[in-house]
């Protein structure tokens, strides 16, 4: 009994020395907390090469809101760096040659792409972003026609942080006006991943705005617009904001908006109905060797502005508003077909629809989708109902 | 340095003949030379002279010698511990009744002395006769009052005790908002009065034994015949008497000696100053050790989770009662765990903190020179400290220097850059948690068990807490209570127990008792006597239409 | 024999030591090898598997009732033979230490690749057989005791997960239904049936209960609650994150990474890790606790605690050893599990049950 004692303490004191390593410990001071990353494929050395920006947040700078946005000595709250590297992992770690602390992308909130590798690379950067233990789920991938570079540096005028803007755009003002789609990476896999799907990806933009201080250097600001079409390997278009709304409508995403339309027949529209919801159905059949999409869309809407002078809270006035709604939706819906047809990118999901309806027909048709795709009639029917008028029925001004 | 080891081995062994225990030298008496192992003898000055040579400079045991008012007059002496016996018992009842004798001038016989005085003579409600001066001597320092009577062989312990004691008042250590303010004092005998008034019934049963060779502590084991486990209580008079030590000054003595385990933080008996929480327990099927000479009772067997309780809990209703538990819980586990989350997370998981948290921490811990660990270690040890200091110190100042101290000197090491304000508010919220917890023990063990775990989470993050857990749960589990397992009614899960578990059934709801300790006697109320109004008949409707008529 | 523990467990206590056995590790792998093998059908495929579960479990109980208060190796040497008897078990020690190997390993790389991606393994590996090496040591009614508190820790991470991403379901990821047919669903089930075999534990649990006519019914109300816990855990998989939950390594966990409630509760999984390991440690423990009973058995030991040490020793080494890299283990799950524990599960008890019933070992008389 004796010995089995001392042999058990000596089993137990060979164990510590293993909780002496603290291997995975991070301090939090060790940590570069990296806010958004943005990719991008450039020509250097003889070679294509990429380049991986990090915004690394200062956090002595930002706490308590006390010095506010401008930071102490002029300096940004976050630090933007680049690297250049073979591969995406490569320049992950090469931003150590610049920066003292550990990478640490569990706070990373969106990912940038440049057009040129949204195009080529994009498996690559998928790949690289789901493989990395601290990439979350929920990030949000955009593209951009502009720089990578310049976007990461552009200014936050309202919040604190670029990574604010940019999740307020996901959650409050996306869908407030439903021209862009911001999607996480989850979703935007599942789609990829999905044969009969093809996902978009919010695109974002620089633009040059008004100096913040007297004197001071006009500076770059976020702006969203529209929307790129992935289609397997990687980019292949844009939809423009109407055409992403368009987009939205037909998948059942939008949520609010405004929508002028044209009742009087005059060359600038003069009544703006707003969109409060709507739901989208989609049915795909196959007809002797063609394929016949139907699309039915449920709106509901209010008028929000009106530029006439008649009488517009009457029966007859709110269904030349919910003829002329039904019309602008499917205007939209079908300028989003014509542009998906063209870029053969079946954005709506036809094809999974199909394969969910009718798994056996879709067998048939799998392979030869992308060739179909173009050639698919599209339907719609849309039922768009009027519901209210705001605070005032007829105009002020009548004639 | 051989002699140093020989008698440290036969220490080991036991058989150091120098190191014997007071109640093993002296079995037979304390006098030198068993002076005392006789019996009273006939002479008075012989028995006097016995006892003063015991009692040799001890000047507060009296001698006083007198006369029997009968003709011919008897030589009496009563020996007294001054300052331990009622001397009004002593001047009326004893020495007014002997010497002035009321005009009772009888012719006596001897060796009817001790009768006549006994019977006739002494209105006192307890005289015991006693002829064994061992036992004589114990009653002296004991506090009674030995008659001695020249020419009899037994002398009379006069029952006549009374010294100075404590009032009755409100228990320091668990004061209630709502319930009785009596709380147990020094006297064995006023703390089993408190128990008996609320419990009259004459199962109740009051066993007196004594421990302790130079201290001769009472101890009273008190139980409810019929609803406790038989084996039980005995098992606990056993221990006691396994019990050979010189004196027992506080119940914490006899709870060491009589544990279940030693080597775990965790009490397995409950100690407290209530008389109501003694007779709830008492109900329940515990068995309860009083202890002369400290207010503090023992209860066992108990679970871990009596240790969470407080004796409100049954006076408020239910809801109150499990919304206070609930928090309870929760400071348990903020007690125990909040200063290693913090570490783990800060350390290890950052992805588990929201971003703009996480700044501000990032922000705060700069210029910090200690990394997370060791500023929680310092911080928690110097809480620990400045508790411990509270304590000790005149009430009214040891609550500034505890509370106030303690933040000031937080924010002062905040501002000179030594820690990050987020460790200040963990550790006083842990702070706060403990101290709501109601038992000193349970409380000690969790802030206790902090330390280990905190350096756990500092190695190895959320795991290391996890492996800690585990490690203490798989100790509990392995606890026993005499015989009750230490966490049910979680495991093993006893259902008909978790009505007074975390969440309190009302009132009407607890008709078993807890299963594990109350057994025999399962059922301890009516079934299901929902409060309600009565059923109204339609003649005698007492509703608003019927004020019109007046 | 004395089957050398003095405990006994009650009916209910053995049925969520049973659920343990299997839900643990099974709840963080399963889902992945189903969807990729059966699709939409995945979630269906529980129900194969519990069938395989029903049948198992009455192979157990009914050679366990046939020999009441004696254990596996125990009885062996009686209805086989001394020899073989004996061979019998040393074969199940080698097989279950192994078994218990790849579930400690499984597990640390799961904590690994997770968590703490630069502590060694064999961190995590030796935490968890010492913690389980002392709950072995402290005997079976510590272990249940244990258990009894930490299947309650481990229904609380599931539901918390789950109520959690409900509003994350997508019903078009459960479309088309039955998608493959019963092929489909049953090649989904395959792998599964090789966790949930894991309940012929019972076999060598049923001397500690007290009342060993509870066991059967005890297996079929485990094996019930495995089949819907772990077919809602599929059924949440595959609506939350559709086929493309085929890719991912830890369903479940990638289900903890993605809750997100009013932009403030996100990133909890670390905590439903922590739950997680307490559900191992257990699930450890009791493997353990099996391994040690049926050495000690088969030996004629005296006392098994001098046993437990070295055992975890032997665990811990092999456990490192056992693969090379994640691959091996992958492989060895898609391919080689299926057959290797429904030899070890299903086809040696059903001999050993064939022979006693040949022979007329044990039973009403026994």
């Amino acid at each position: 009994m004796k010995r089995e004692q001392l042999v058990f303490v000596l089993a137990i004191i060979m164990i510590f020395p293993l909780f002496s390593g603290c291997w995975s410990r991070n301090e939090i001071e060790t940590i570069a907390i990296v806010s958004g990353i943005g990719i991008d494929k450039i020509s250097a050395d003889g070679g294509e090469k990429f380049l991986l920006t990090a915004n690394i947040v200062r956090p002595s700078l930002v706490s308590g809101g006390a010095q506010g946005t401008g930071g102490r000595a002029g300096q940004p709250i976050s630090w933007s760096i680049n690297s250049i590297g073979k591969t995406l992992s490569d320049c992950e770690r090469n931003l150590n040659l610049r920066a003292a602390r550990t990478i640490f992308y569990g706070h990373t909130r969106y990912v940038v792409l440049s057009e040129n590798s949204a195009r080529e690379e994009f498996s690559d950067v998928i790949d690289y972003i789901g493989r990395h233990p601290d990439m979350r789920l929920r990030i949000l991938l955009f593209v951009t026609r502009d720089s990578p570079q310049d976007l990461l540096k552009s200014f936050p005028e309202l919040e604190n942080t670029r990574a604010r803007q940019v999740m307020g755009m996901e959650s409050i003002g996306g869908p407030r006006a439903s021209k862009i789609d911001v999607r996480n990476m989850a979703e935007i896999v599942g789609e990829l991943i999905t044969p009969g799907v093809d996902p978009v990806i919010a695109h974002v933009s620089t633009m040059i705005s008004a100096p913040t201080e007297a004197g001071g250097q006009p500076i770059k600001v976020l702006r969203f617009e529209g929307g790129g079409v992935i289609r397997e390997k990687g980019l292949v278009g844009w939809l423009s904001e109407v055409e992403t709304r368009g987009y939205m409508l037909a998948t059942g995403r939008a949520r609010e908006g405004a929508f002028p339309v044209n009742l009087q027949k005059q060359p600038m529209p003069d009544t703006t109905l707003n969109l409060t919801r709507m739901s989208s159905k989609t049915r795909v059949e196959l007809k002797e060797n063609r394929a016949v999409a139907t699309i039915e869309i449920r709106a509901e809407g209010d008028l929000v502005e009106y530029h006439g002078q008649e009488e517009i809270a009457t029966d007859e006035g709110i269904l030349k508003m919910e003829k002329a709604f039904a019309k602008e939706i499917n205007n939209e819906i079908m300028a989003a077909v014509k542009k998906a047809q063209q870029l053969d990118a079946d954005i709506f999901g036809f094809g999974a629809e199909l394969h969910r309806s009718n798994p056996k027909a879709w067998k048939h048709v799998e392979k030869d989708w992308y060739v179909i795709f173009p050639t698919i009639e599209v339907k719609t029917k849309v039922t768009a109902d009027i519901r209210r008028t705001g605070f005032i029925a007829d105009p002020y001004i009548l004639k | 340095m051989f002699n140093v080891l020989r008698r440290k081995i036969k220490t080991t062994l036991g058989r150091n003949k120098d190191l014997q225990v007071s109640h093993q030298k002296f079995k037979h008496g304390e006098g030198s030379g068993g002076i005392e192992q006789r019996p009273v003898d006939s002479s008075l000055q012989k028995n006097k002279q016995v006892l003063q040579q015991v009692f040799n400079n001890c000047i507060d045991v009296k001698f006083r010698e007198f006369e029997l008012g009968t003709a011919p007059p008897v030589n009496l002496m009563i020996v007294y511990m001054d300052g331990m016996v009622s001397t009004t018992d002593i001047h009326v009842s004893t020495l007014n009744r002997l010497m002035l004798l009321n005009g009772l001038m009888e012719e006596i016989t001897p060796g009817d002395t001790l009768n006549l005085i006994k019977n006739k003579l002494l209105p006192l409600a307890e005289i015991k006769e006693e002829s064994d001066l061992i036992k004589i001597v114990d009653g002296i320092l004991a506090g009674e009052t030995v008659l001695f009577i020249d020419g009899e062989r037994n002398a009379l312990l006069l029952g006549a005790k009374g010294w100075e004691t404590r009032a009755v008042a409100e228990p320091e250590s668990e004061p209630v908002v709502r319930g009785p303010r009596e709380g147990f004092t020094e006297k064995l005998l006023t703390n089993t009065v408190l128990v008996r008034r609320r419990i009259k019934s004459s199962r109740l049963k009051v066993e007196l034994t004594q421990v302790g060779a130079l201290s001769k502590t009472e101890i009273a084991i008190m139980y409810i015949e019929g609803i406790t486990n038989s084996k039980v209580v005995e098992e606990v008079k056993k221990r006691l008497e396994r019990i050979k030590t010189d004196a027992i000054l506080e119940t914490g003595y006899i709870e060491e000696y009589i544990q279940d385990e030693w080597k775990t933080p965790f009490p397995t008996i409950l100690s407290t100053e209530r008389p109501d929480r003694v007779a709830g327990h008492l109900l329940e099927g515990h068995v309860v050790l009083l202890v002369d000479t400290t207010p503090f009772a023992l209860i066992m067997p108990v679970t871990f989770f009596h240790f969470l309780f407080a004796a409100e809990d049954y006076y408020a209703s239910y809801q109150v009662s499990t919304f206070i538990r609930l928090l309870r819980l929760a400071a348990v586990n903020i007690s125990l765990l909040l200063p290693s989350a913090y570490i783990a997370v800060v350390t290890f998981h950052q992805e588990m903190i929201p971003t703009p948290l996480l700044i501000s921490i990032a922000a705060a811990r700069e210029g910090v020179p200690f990394p997370a660990f060791v500023e929680a270690f310092i911080m928690e040890a110097t809480f620990e400290l400045l508790r411990e200091a509270g304590v000790r110190l005149p009430r009214q100042v040891g609550q500034a220097i505890s509370i106030v101290g303690a933040l000031v000197i937080g924010q002062a090491a905040v501002s000179a850059g030594l820690i990050s304000p987020a460790m200040v508010i963990v550790v006083a919220l842990t702070a706060i948690a403990s101290f709501s917890i109601p038992n000193y023990s349970g409380a000690i063990s969790l802030r206790i068990l902090r330390f280990p775990i905190m350096m756990l989470a500092a190695s190895l993050g959320l795991f290391g807490i996890m492996a800690g857990l585990m490690g203490l749960l798989i100790h509990l589990c392995s606890l026993r209570s005499f015989g009750v397992p230490y966490i049910s009614p979680i495991a093993p899960m006893v259902r008909g127990d978790l009505k007074d578990f975390i969440l309190r059934a009302p009132r009407w709801a607890m008709f078993t008792r807890p299963r594990m300790i109350g057994y025999k006697e399962p059922q301890r109320q009516e079934y299901m006597q929902i409060p309600r109004p009565p059923k109204t008949n339609a003649a005698n409707k007492n509703n608003d239409a019927g004020n019109d008529k007046k | 024999m004395k089957i050398l523990e003095e405990g006994k467990i009650s009916g209910s206590q053995f049925m969520w030591l049973l659920v343990t056995i299997v839900l643990p590790t099974a709840v963080l792998f399963i889902p992945a090898v189903s969807i990729k093998n059966a699709g939409t059908s995945s979630w269906v495929s529980e129900v194969v598997t519990t069938t395989w579960g029903f049948v198992i479990i009455w192979i157990s109980a009914t050679l366990g009732e046939r020999f009441p208060g004696r254990g596996l190796a125990d009885y062996s040497t009686d209805i086989l033979g001394k020899y073989v008897g004996k061979f019998a078990g040393v074969f199940y020690i080698f097989i279950l230490t192994y078994v218990n190997a790849i579930i400690v390993r499984e597990f640390g790389e799961f904590l690994l690749s997770a968590f703490m991606p630069a502590t060694p393994l064999i961190v995590f590996n030796m935490t968890l057989l010492v913690l389980a090496a002392s709950a072995v040591r402290n005997g079976i009614e510590v272990i249940a005791r244990m258990n009894q508190f930490v299947v309650s820790l481990m229904f609380f991470a599931l539901i918390f997960i789950f109520s959690l991403v409900f509003g994350e379901i997508n019903p078009k990821h459960l479309t088309p239904l039955f998608e493959g047919g019963i092929k489909s669903i049953i090649h989904g089930g395959l792998t599964p049936m090789g966790w949930r075999g894991e309940l012929f534990l019972t076999l060598i649990l049923m001397p500690y209960l007290n009342n060993y006519k509870e066991a059967r019914v005890a297996g079929y109300k485990a094996n019930l609650l495995l089949g819907l816990v772990l077919g809602f855990d599929i059924f949440m998989v595959l609506a939350v994150f559709g086929k493309a939950a085929a890719h991912y390594v830890f369903p479940v966990h990638a289900l903890a990474t993605y809750i997100s409630v009013a932009g403030f509760l996100e990133r909890v999984e670390a905590f439903i890790l922590a739950l997680w390991v307490a559900g191992v440690t257990v699930k450890v423990a009791i493997w353990f606790y099996c391994i040690t009973m049926v050495t000690a058995q088969t030996f004629n030991l005296k006392d098994y605690k001098p046993v437990v040490l070295p055992l975890a020793v032997i665990q811990v080494v092999w456990s490192i050893t056992i693969y090379d890299n994640i691959r091996e283990m992958v492989e060895f799950f898609t391919k080689t599990w299926i057959t290797f524990s429904a030899f070890f599960e299903f086809f040696v008890p059903l001999t050993i049950l064939l022979v006693a019933v040949v022979r007329k070992k044990g039973g009403q008389r026994g």
